[in-house]
């Protein structure tokens, strides 16, 4: 019952010592620990395995014996060389093309689509441009809630969060419109003093994620206030005086 | 030329034992340096992909390996696999027998073990890579690396003993007398 058992053991050992290389390298793997601790406790293992690495040894030393083509190192190393200049020159190339878009990325950018900080700059120069002359209203109305109704009718952003005295003041009417792809809406109230304050509202991603100006804007003889509100962005533009504008909104 | 890696030195410690590698590959000395050149033309392609240093060596063989079967592949052109029976128990071969032979008999020798224990023969031999790396390189468990190996080898054993014992046999001992006229 033993020696099966011991040559099972031994043909595992040789199944693996074939595996190890004869330089030595293999000495610390934890594989073939045991089947070396084997050999140390096995004579007739241990001359196979001296045998073994005696003729690894032998077929290592005479095949290394074969010798390359003298000329072909230097042949590689120029073939390389070549290889690696036209590969940053690629390299080169595309990182002149990529500068090139990039610059004219910016030049379009800069002439044709404003810079995020500049969109709310875009939008109050084009609604201004809306009032020369004066635009025709989509609907004509006293009533600021038939307004609001319309718009909404319409699928046009409505104001949220509008002042009382605001509500109560008598509208001319209302309009939509698209600017960039979204929808704008704007209400035009009449003031007491026989000025008009115009109302726009557009979504608030429109203009993603720049920074509302602050504080009231000039633009020629038009006063303009920007506000946020329940995700939309309200544009108040009049000529009324500035100290006016602020009481009401 | 590169950041991390000097490529003269990667060629210079390599390109003899990737071309003994093709050569056994490919068993044709022109063939093997062809091979040998599209490795590291690829290498150099590629190097900046390798980030570890210790893995260019699995990697250009595995490289060339896979050149030749794309090459072989692409010709349709099949080496002839001749199955052997399996040799248990190795004939004997003395030392000084082998020592007897040159490099380029081994070498064929080699070229007559079958394919597919050769590769894992050649890979021990020619790259002394570990079986871990040869598994890598042949994409196959390192148990399967272990048997090929074992059998690999029991099959050089006796092939090298046809060659010393075919080389014997040509010799033509000389007449004593002849030899003592010498």
């Amino acid at each position: 019952m033993k020696r099966p058992h011991i040559k099972v053991t031994t043909e595992s050992a040789r199944f693996l010592m074939s595996a190890y290389r004869p330089n030595g390298a293999d000495a610390q793997d934890p594989v073939f620990k045991k089947a070396l601790e084997q050999i140390g406790s096995d004579p007739g293992l241990a001359k196979w395995f001296n045998d073994q690495r005696e003729f690894d040894e032998i077929v290592l030393e005479r095949l290394n014996s074969v010798q390359p083509p003298p000329e072909l190192k230097s042949a590689i190393l120029t073939g390389v060389r070549t290889t690696m200049i036209h590969r940053e020159r690629f390299q080169y190339r595309w990182l002149a093309l990529a500068a090139i878009l990039l610059i004219s990325c910016f030049i379009l950018g800069k002439f044709n689509f404003p810079h995020a900080a500049n969109q709310f700059d875009a939008f109050q120069s084009d609604m201004l441009a809306l009032f020369h002359p004066l635009p025709v209203l989509d609907l004509s109305t006293d009533s600021f809630e038939q307004t609001q109704q319309f718009l909404k009718a319409n699928a046009a952003p409505t104001a949220p969060n509008v002042p009382e005295e605001l509500r109560r003041m008598q509208t001319a009417g209302c309009k939509s419109l698209r600017w960039r792809g979204h929808m704008v809406s704007v209400t035009c109230f009449e003031l007491p003093n026989g000025d008009f304050l115009h109302l726009f509202v557009v979504n608030k991603g429109t203009f993603a994620d720049s920074p509302i100006p602050h504080g009231f804007l000039k633009n020629g003889d038009w006063h303009i206030l920007f506000s946020e509100s329940d995700g939309m962005v309200l544009m108040w533009m009049s000529r009324a005086p500035m100290n006016e504008l602020r009481m009401l909104v | 030329m590169f950041r991390d890696i000097n490529f003269e030195d990667i060629v210079s410690e390599h390109y003899a034992s990737l071309y003994r590698f093709a050569l056994s590959l490919s068993r044709n000395e022109v063939d093997a340096a062809d091979l040998t050149q599209q490795t590291f033309f690829i290498f150099a392609q590629h190097s900046r992909q390798i980030r570890d240093a210790s893995k260019v060596k699995c990697w250009l063989f595995t490289t060339l390996r896979r050149e030749f079967l794309r090459g072989v592949r692409s010709q349709n052109n099949h080496p002839h696999v001749e199955f052997k029976p399996e040799i248990h128990d190795s004939p004997a071969i003395s030392p000084d027998a082998l020592r007897s032979l040159d490099g380029k008999a081994v070498m064929d020798a080699m070229t007559k073990v079958d394919t597919t224990y050769r590769v894992a023969l050649e890979l021990f031999y020619l790259s002394e890579l570990s079986y871990k790396e040869i598994a890598q390189v042949l994409e196959i468990p390192v148990g399967t690396v272990m048997s090929r190996l074992s059998r690999g080898k029991e099959q050089l054993k006796a092939t090298l003993s046809e060659s010393v014992f075919e080389r014997e046999r040509k010799i033509i001992p000389l007449p004593r007398d002849e030899k003592a006229s010498h």
